[in-house]
């Protein structure tokens, strides 16, 4: 049995939190007598703001306060844990480790005099947000319930949808400051255990001071991580992940940030929408090529179009060419930096949106389609159809949110290839995407796998959305691929 | 190792870019000169002049303008006009390319020639031979966004008759088709100042050498076996009457006995009644039998008023009757190669027609104005 590391005296006990906690204000402390006990001294000890006092009221210190005598020889600490406390969980503590870990989630410590354990009394109660439906993952039709900061609360939403005893959830901490918890989700039975295996020992091998945000482990163990494409997929509703766990993937739920990991990640899923699953089939097949052919104009459109206006004007057709050349007299840049300024000029709005209070986000929008539209048309300074090629490219990237950022990235390489090189420059810089794209894997699964494949029976989920009854089988990386317990005709 | 050879590969690939790409192409779309059509005539001082009909973008309307330079060859004449036209020639877009008639006894294959060889030009465009001065063609101002090269080339790609859009690309196979005789539209301007495309000359050795208009347009055509929609108009006691013809099946045979050629055409031919001055009772089967066998008459008569034609005044095979030969016995043509055009001169042509009447129209009886009139 391990050697505890407090003091059969509560005042020494006492003592020793506080020179842990020197200078925070927010630790409390308060000494009570055991009830009929008169030399029995019992302290608590929490962190002010994490403890719902009401319950540290009334499960706490009222029925300590009321402790019977306890006969001699009998442990006070045994009569405390049967007695004295009317709390559903407690957890009983040794080390100063657990100390910490449990006094900052929320737990009151109890030490009781005659005793070197200490009880860790679940009073959490800190203020958490209500459950919301997630702002950037909204849905037509389906659930709109999204995760929250606090990761039992998440977990929870996972279970009330899994209603299996082979859905597993693994505690682990990371960050030596932080000391953030989180959460390994998964199916036994559908999950891949060498996925599995590589995700818990890069997990072991992070030894980064700080975790606030699922993104930080989303860095720290990804494959790929220059590559601008996501190699670990992410979400806020819990349905998807429900749904991706089924798939025989694996979730991860990290305290302090509503978004939880899902991996392995592919290229075909960042083409997905939660609305795909819970819409008519022939709708979600449609949003679905769309968006697949939105992520494509987003980034070709002004590579293709700066390449066709300087390098190959005879493959525009000469009612358009005229048009063009007329809505360029004038301009006094060059077509590169007006599209290079004006897609710049787009992604800045874009961000100022973002962060702009609601109340003057009107007056910015106004001011933006005003001055990047109406005035620079105008005045000559740009030409109005660049001004139309770069609405396409940014309202194509907001239909693909989760690939949105990769997309504007790629498209300024892809544009100055154009502008270098024509569509040979274009050609080359889209191959070498698709070499890196195709080079990629996640957590052992390549990257494009799907995307690639001939064959109508792997478009199911893909290209298009089959009707449920023909999506029979998992992902091939599940360890089970059959969806139905029995075939059916 | 992987990295490196990674690495490697995307380091030949960034080489390989500046070295087979064309940075050096690039141009701003507002420094070029649009061309939408070329005019060549005879120079004053030199062999050529070229006017160029070029789109004018400085304005609301598109509007054109028209810049001429003089050369001893046409591309000569094209280099010459960037001091004109203030910027870069841009060709891809040029629709038409006119010929007068006496540019083109200067040598037609100046123009081809150049079009042929020029990476910017397309083979696609229109080539035009012109009564007059071509260039007099894009001095009338066209109506407001339009251009006249433009409007000419709509016209004959919508034009009644097909044989009026010949590309540069097509007559060169013309030229270099064995047994084919090169021939090209003829353009002028009507009466109210309108381009008009309604007769055909045909080359030989490059140079005009007959001409053919009207009627003679359709059976060309019929001869050529092209299969297009044709009008004709037939006389006759009565009153007139237009049809339009639609080659249903043609066939051509021929054979050579005694040391010369004869040629066989056998059409038959769908008519579709489009107007007609007289009563006419499309159900009176016998009215119907007379139209059909004066149509065959009147069609008999044409071609074969052109085939003499083609054997009397121009002495050429117009029809390409010589590459049926060398593609169905090669042999026996390249044996009379040099001397088909005087076996041809002297071929025996008979043709046999026969027309069936499709189509009366909406109304089947001719109505007149208060009264019907009597069905023949």
């Amino acid at each position: 049995m391990q050697k505890s590391e407090f003091h059969k005296s509560a005042a020494r006990n006492i003592r020793m939190v506080q020179d842990l906690f020197e200078g925070d204000a927010t630790l409390k402390v308060r000494t009570l007598r055991a009830g009929e006990n008169p030399g029995c001294t019992c302290a608590l000890l929490f962190l002010d703001g994490l403890v719902n006092v009401t319950v540290l009221n009334d499960a706490v210190l009222q029925p300590l306060s009321k402790l019977p005598k306890v006969q001699p020889g009998r442990s006070m600490m045994d009569a405390v844990k049967e007695s004295g406390l009317f709390i559903s969980f407690y957890n009983e503590i040794t080390t100063l480790d657990e100390l910490k870990s449990e006094i900052m989630l929320g737990s009151t410590l109890l030490f009781v005099d005659g005793s070197d354990s200490c009880l860790a009394v679940d009073t959490k109660g800190w203020s958490a947000r209500a459950i919301s439906e997630p702002e950037s993952e909204r849905v037509l039709r389906g659930p709109r319930e999204g995760f929250v900061e606090t990761m039992m609360v998440n977990v929870s939403m996972i279970r009330r949808r899994l209603a299996t005893t082979d859905l597993k959830f693994e505690l682990q901490k990371l960050g030596r400051v932080t000391r953030t918890n989180l959460c390994i989700c998964y199916i036994k039975g559908l999950v891949e255990p060498g996925v599995l295996r590589e995700l818990k020992r890069r997990l072991g091998r992070v030894s980064y001071d700080s975790v606030v945000d699922s993104n930080y482990i989303n860095e720290l163990i990804r494959d790929n991580p220059r590559s601008p494409f996501r190699t670990i997929n992410t979400t806020e509703r819990p349905d998807v992940v429900a749904a991706k766990l089924l798939e025989g993937r694996i979730a991860v739920v990290v305290d302090g940030s509503p978004v939880v990991l899902t991996l392995p990640c592919l290229y075909s899923e960042l083409m997905q929408s939660p609305d795909d699953y819970y819409l008519n089939y022939y709708y979600a097949s449609f949003g679905r090529l769309m968006r697949m052919f939105s992520a494509f104009l987003c980034y070709s459109v002004p590579a293709i179009y700066l390449a066709l206006i300087t390098f190959h004007q005879e493959l525009i057709p000469t009612p358009l060419l005229i048009s063009i050349a007329k809505a360029r007299e004038g301009v006094p840049l060059p077509s590169v930096l007006e599209a290079l300024i004006l897609l710049l000029a787009f992604d800045l709005l874009r961000e100022t949106g973002v962060r702009t209070p609601a109340s003057i986000g009107q007056a910015l929008s106004i001011v933006g389609a005003l001055v990047l539209g109406q005035s620079a048309v105008e005045a000559r300074f740009v030409s109005a159809p660049m001004i139309i090629v770069v609405a396409i490219s940014g309202v194509t990237s907001l239909i693909v949110p989760r690939i949105s950022g990769a997309l504007d990235l790629i498209k300024y390489p892809l544009l100055i290839l154009s502008s270098l090189f024509g569509l040979y420059g274009y050609a080359a810089g889209f191959i070498t995407v698709l070499a890196i794209l195709y080079s990629m894997n996640s957590f052992g699964v390549p990257y494009m796998a799907y995307s690639s494949m001939l064959g109508v029976k792997y478009w199911q989920d893909i290209y298009l959305r089959a009707p449920w009854p023909k999506i029979k089988r998992r992902p091939f990386f599940s360890r089970n691929r059959d969806r139905y317990e029995k075939e059916v005709d | 190792m992987r990295r490196l050879h990674r690495g490697a590969l995307l380091l030949a690939l960034a080489l390989l870019l500046p070295l087979l790409g064309g940075c050096l192409d690039s141009h701003e779309i507002e420094t070029l000169a649009i061309v939408s059509g070329l005019a060549v005539d005879r120079g004053e001082e030199k062999t050529f002049r070229v006017t160029a009909e070029l789109i004018s973008s400085k304005n609301e309307q598109t509007s054109s303008l028209s810049v001429s330079a003089e050369g001893d060859t046409v591309y000569d004449c094209i280099r010459s006009l960037v001091s004109p036209a203030g910027k870069t020639l841009y060709l891809s877009h040029c629709k038409v390319g006119i010929l007068s008639l006496d540019a083109a006894e200067e040598g037609l294959p100046s123009l081809v020639d150049w079009a042929n060889r020029d990476t910017e030009g397309r083979l696609t465009m229109s080539l035009l031979l012109a009564e007059g001065r071509a260039a007099d063609l894009f001095a009338e101002q066209p109506e407001a966004g339009t251009a006249v090269a433009f409007n000419i080339a709509d016209s004959l790609n919508t034009g009644p008759s097909s044989v009026a859009n010949l590309s540069i690309h097509n007559f060169i196979d013309l030229g270099v088709d064995v047994g084919k005789t090169p021939y090209a539209p003829v353009i002028s301007l009507s009466e109210d100042g309108a381009p008009e495309v309604k007769k055909l000359s045909f080359l030989k050795e490059n140079v005009p050498a007959g001409l053919l208009s009207g009627e003679e347009l359709l059976y060309f055509s019929l001869l050529r076996r092209d299969g297009g929609r044709r009008t004709l108009t037939v006389k006759n006691d009565r009153g007139a009457y237009t049809v339009e013809l639609k080659p249903e099946r043609s066939d051509f045979q021929f054979s050579h006995e005694d040391g010369g050629l004869q040629f066989r055409f056998d059409y038959q031919l769908g008519a579709e009644l489009v107007d007609i001055s007289y009563p006419f009772d499309p159900h009176d089967e016998d009215a119907v039998a007379r139209m059909e066998v004066e149509i065959e008459c009147v069609v008999k008569n044409g071609l074969k008023a052109l085939a003499a034609r083609s054997q009397s005044e121009f002495q050429l095979d117009i029809a390409g009757l010589g590459s049926v030969i060398y593609r169905k016995e090669p042999a026996f043509f390249e044996s009379v190669r040099e001397r088909y055009s005087e076996l041809y001169r002297n071929a025996a042509f008979s043709f046999d027609t026969r027309v069936t009447l499709r189509g009366t129209g909406v109304s089947g009886v001719t109505v007149f104005a208060g009264e019907r009139g009597e069905a023949n």
